[in-house]
């Protein structure tokens, strides 16, 4: 009798579903509501080859059955995949169109942030949001935000952020209510830019 | 002519197909068995024999609905016959065997031995007799039932209209 392969290399969750979901919620969610301040991931957690740390936190806390995920051909190693159908239950997808959470790693090609969803003016919701991992947040005054949730104005750096992105968000900007909302994280680091950041400098 | 020369290639996928048949049924049947046994049984028996094995949770017990479906006389349309609560869990040895079990009703522990036990019967078949002995003690426990309700039968025969007579 022949069993199919009984060892698999599929990772754990959350060592304690609920509190630790909560928890990176909890910071995820205050990431998004100040954007451009730095917070710390709060627990620790597996992590599959193709994501971070702290993207695979992310994800495990906000994407579901019901939340299409894309990866980039950088990130979507079979292992971030199944670990992602198996702990989430989303379906992953390729069609970057349909995505309600899209993954990449800096220094992959971005030139797919331009097709994602912005959502539309009944269900601005509908948007997308970026989950990108990138090497080192730091608050060294490189771009200058402002906008809801920053008193006065904040300062952030992302190491290796190209033109193209800042162009993008110049576009994206504009479209309020609709746009994308970016989730920047290093293994440890969180920090978010919502629809509504304006964003100076480079 | 090409009903003769076809069943060559086809006759070996088939076999493989029907290998993986037989493994797929022989673990429906073990995790089915699980799945019917109370926590207390499962318990003691993992506590007796396996409990030096080291192991962690996969994805912890998670207690949660599935719609029970049914077709009228197992052939009409397809209709929701209810809702069940069932708790599911995922388990791996240390030795990265995965075992899964999905019981109804909402004990944790319960889905989580059924789902310890599995991933020993996908290891080395180890539990074997365990199994044999519950699904032994499951048959003669439906028998049993069959076998109180066969004796209320009422037979419907005695109560015929009359035009036949």
């Amino acid at each position: 009798m022949t069993l199919q392969s009984p060892t698999s290399d599929l990772l754990p969750g959350f060592d304690h579903a609920a509190f630790d979901s909560n928890a990176v919620f909890r910071v995820i969610l205050d990431a998004m509501s100040r954007p451009g301040r730095i917070y710390d991931r709060p627990i620790d957690i597996a992590v599959p080859d193709g994501l971070n740390a702290f993207a695979a936190a992310t994800l495990l806390a906000l994407a579901d059955s019901d939340t299409t995920v894309w990866l980039s051909p950088g990130c979507a190693t079979q292992a971030a995949s199944r670990h992602l159908k198996f702990h989430c239950g989303s379906p992953i997808i390729t069609d970057i169109v349909q995505a309600d959470f899209a993954v990449a790693a800096i220094d992959d090609d971005l030139s797919f942030i331009a097709q994602l969803k912005v959502g539309t003016a009944e269900y601005p919701d509908q948007s997308a949001t970026l989950i990108l991992m990138v090497h080192d947040i730091t608050n060294i005054p490189q771009m200058r935000l402002s906008g809801p949730g920053i008193k006065d104005s904040h300062t952030l750096e992302v190491k290796g952020l190209p033109a193209a992105f800042h162009a993008w968000r110049a576009e994206n900007q504009p479209l309020f209510p609709c746009g994308v909302d970016v989730i920047f994280v290093t293994d440890t680091k969180i920090a978010a830019l919502s629809r509504t950041t304006r964003v100076e400098g480079k | 002519m090409t009903a003769q020369t076809a069943p060559d290639v086809p006759a070996q996928a088939k076999d493989q197909k029907s290998n993986a048949d037989v493994a797929t049924s022989a673990r429906q049947r073990w995790m089915a068995i699980l799945a019917r046994t109370d926590r207390a049984t499962l318990e003691a028996e993992w506590r007796a024999k396996f409990g030096d094995i080291a192991w962690s949770h996969l994805r912890e017990p998670q207690i949660g609905m599935v719609m029970v479906r049914g077709r009228a006389g197992g052939a009409g349309q397809r209709f929701n016959l209810g809702e069940m609560t069932v708790t599911r869990c995922a388990v791996t040895l240390a030795d990265g065997t995965v075992g899964h079990a999905y019981v109804k009703g909402r004990d944790r522990f319960q889905a989580q031995y059924a789902a310890l036990f599995d991933a020993i019967m996908l290891r080395d078949q180890a539990s074997s007799a365990f199994i044999d002995g519950l699904a032994d003690q499951q048959a003669a426990a439906k028998r049993d039932h069959a076998r109180k309700v066969a004796a209320t039968k009422v037979d419907f025969f005695t109560l015929v209209r009359g035009e036949n007579q």
